[in-house]
């Protein structure tokens, strides 16, 4: 949240996160390189030539599972904790990414008297090809997304570009990894005699398109559960005990907008379902402290002004809300940002 | 899941439950990052027999030779005339010249693969003029016949063993380079560039001569060849005028 800004604000959890991931990374770039030594060992590719592909695989398989955590959190919150530090595996996605394509540009293109990065854009002009397509292109297209990704990666970036902007710049990830599953496919897969390379890249898409789609008809299977009904202009919760203590019932306004109608004790209140951090469903949140916490990443809203508690300064809309005849009606239009709206009181807690 | 479970990342401490899972799910993803590597690492491209031991040198006493390209022709510990092709040790070719065969002495590491014999000197100073020393007699090319060949264009030094794969696609730009170096360009003929049998005949013009810097564009493509095969010692090579070489993919 937005009061002051550490590189990486260092908890015990996070600690553990990161040394699973290197701990993953170096092993599977260890283990690709072992098993490339010993199934010959008298006629085995040079290990700066299997690092370079190790890295390459490394960053694919990384990729992939960062892009399956997201739709993974919307189908159990087990998985939550992965969602927390997820720009952790993004920054170690760029680095490794980073770290294969230098040594490829070193080793393929360097020891000569033109410049690595001439010969890296000039060495292969087939653009008509798609065999002979210069996949190296790609790679370069796709590296450039992860490091503005990585490089945008801090609250700091989401704080000054604001959280939509952030969000259609982080989206990128999907053509990132769409140009990463194509330089594979044309470029290290084309020489292979086994098919088992051109089988991962084929399935890693195979898996992330299938994980967002089955979370895709998840989440609008929900939003049929929770179609809202108006009355007067007002929207239809139903009755509070409907509602988990310090819980939310999300509701649809039917205008694209996602309204979190809390309840805690016998106190009613409404804010924006939609996170002012990168988005997180904060009807899935539950009150702490007195306050919405989104399940995502822990921003933390009050229910009565939706502004984030001192130091922070994040601002979610509020909506009124009524009691009438002992059922929760939300009203459709927000209180101006950061206006106190009176909670509703069922009159049981 | 209650409401004790809610998990919070900045909370000190994850619940137990999450704990657990966790725990769980970074074995689960350390074996099969340990499994997924392997699985991938033992099925990449071989590189083949080929082999550059680079730091360590030895003295060739031989004959020089521009034939198309430098080449030495010298004889073997057990007696036997070798023929060995002679370059630098970067992506290019060494700025010397052998108009007509003489006589030298030449410190190079070898980079071999099979029968096929290539010497990396790592210095031009390298070559020394000799006298007195018996060298054996240039070789008389031998016309092999006419022939049809499709493989994989490569240049030799990084087939031969100075790269490991030294072809393929990841290798094009790398090829292309050690090609615009005007280093030795040859033929893969095999659909398998890394078998020990594959072999890889130079790629000459009509006349005998470097195609040079205009086939870089060419490598690691998959190419036909029709053009005469010829032999000079223990170098094979195809001998195709440009026209006469075509992309097949
Ligand atoms: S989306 Fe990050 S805390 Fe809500």
């Amino acid at each position: 949240m937005s009061a002051t800004y550490k590189a990486v604000q260092w908890t015990p959890a996070k600690i553990g996160y990161d040394a699973v991931t290197a701990f993953g990374v170096l092993g599977f770039v260890a283990s690709y390189i072992a098993a490339g030594i010993s199934a010959a060992p008298d006629a085995h590719p040079s290990e700066i030539q299997l690092a370079m592909r190790a890295l390459g695989a490394a960053a694919f398989v990384l990729f992939t599972v960062i892009l399956l955590i997201g739709p993974a959190a919307r189908m159990s919150r087990r998985f939550l904790p992965l969602l927390y530090n997820r720009r952790h595996l993004g920054v170690t996605c760029f680095a490794v990414a980073a770290t294969h394509a230098a040594l490829s540009i070193v080793w393929y293109h360097g020891f000569a008297q033109i410049n690595p990065l001439v010969s890296l854009l000039t060495a292969n002009p087939r653009f008509d090809s798609i065999t002979g397509f210069p996949f190296e292109f790609l790679g370069i297209g796709a590296l450039a997304i992860l490091f503005l990704m990585a490089a945008t990666s801090h609250d700091f970036w989401n704080a000054l570009l604001g959280p939509r902007l952030w969000k259609a710049l982080h989206m990128a990830a999907y053509p990132a990894y769409a140009l990463i599953v194509a330089h594979g496919l044309l470029g290290v897969t084309q020489s292979e005699p086994s098919p088992l390379h051109a089988a991962a890249f084929g399935a890693g898409a195979a898996i992330v398109a299938a994980a967002h789609l089955a979370a895709g008809l998840r989440e609008r299977a929900r939003d049929r559960i929770i179609a809202a009904t108006t009355a007067d202009g007002w929207l239809h919760v139903g009755a509070p005990e409907l509602i988990p203590d310090k819980r939310a019932r999300i509701v649809d306004t039917g205008a694209g907008a996602r309204i979190a109608v809390f309840r805690e004790g016998a106190r009613i209140t409404a804010i924006s379902n939609r996170c002012r951090h990168q988005g997180g469903p904060l009807g899935e949140g539950r009150i702490i402290d007195g306050c919405v916490t989104c399940p995502w990443h822990g921003f933390q809203y009050r229910p009565e002004d939706g502004v984030s508690p001192p130091p922070y300064r994040e601002r979610v809309a509020t909506y009124p809300t009524k009691i009438v005849g002992g059922e929760v009606f939300v009203h459709p239009h927000p209180a101006p940002l950061g206006a106190v709206t009176a909670p509703s009181i069922t009159g049981r807690s | 899941m209650n409401d004790d479970d809610f998990y919070v990342g900045w909370r000190p401490k994850a619940h137990a439950a999450d704990r657990r899972f966790l725990l769980g799910a970074a074995i689960g993803l350390g074996v099969a990052a340990l499994g997924a590597g392997a699985a991938l690492g033992a099925r990449g491209l071989a590189p083949g027999p080929g082999e550059w031991r680079q730091d360590d040198l030895h003295v060739y006493s031989g004959l020089l030779m521009q034939d198309p390209y430098l080449r030495l022709r010298f004889r073997d510990t057990s007696g036997d005339v070798r023929d060995a092709l002679v370059v630098g040790y970067g992506k290019n070719a060494l700025p010397v010249t052998a108009a007509s065969p003489r006589a030298v002495t030449i410190r190079a590491s070898a980079i071999e693969r099979g029968r096929a014999l290539m010497l990396a000197v790592p210095d031009p100073a390298n070559i020394q003029d000799a006298t007195g020393a018996r060298m054996p007699a240039t070789p008389a090319p031998q016309i092999v016949g006419e022939t049809l060949l499709v493989g994989e264009l490569v240049d030799a030094k990084c087939w031969y063993g100075a790269m490991r794969p030294g072809y393929g696609k990841p290798h094009k730009g790398c090829a292309a380079l050690c090609i615009q170096g005007r280093l030795p360009i040859a033929l893969c003929t095999s659909s398998a560039c890394g078998d020990a049998e594959a072999v890889a005949p130079l790629l000459v013009d009509e006349n005998g001569a470097p195609h040079g810097p205009r086939l870089a564009a060419f490598a690691a493509d998959p190419i036909a060849v029709t053009g005469v095969l010829v032999r000079s010692g223990d170098l094979l090579s195809v001998r195709a005028a440009i026209g006469d070489i075509r992309r097949l993919g």
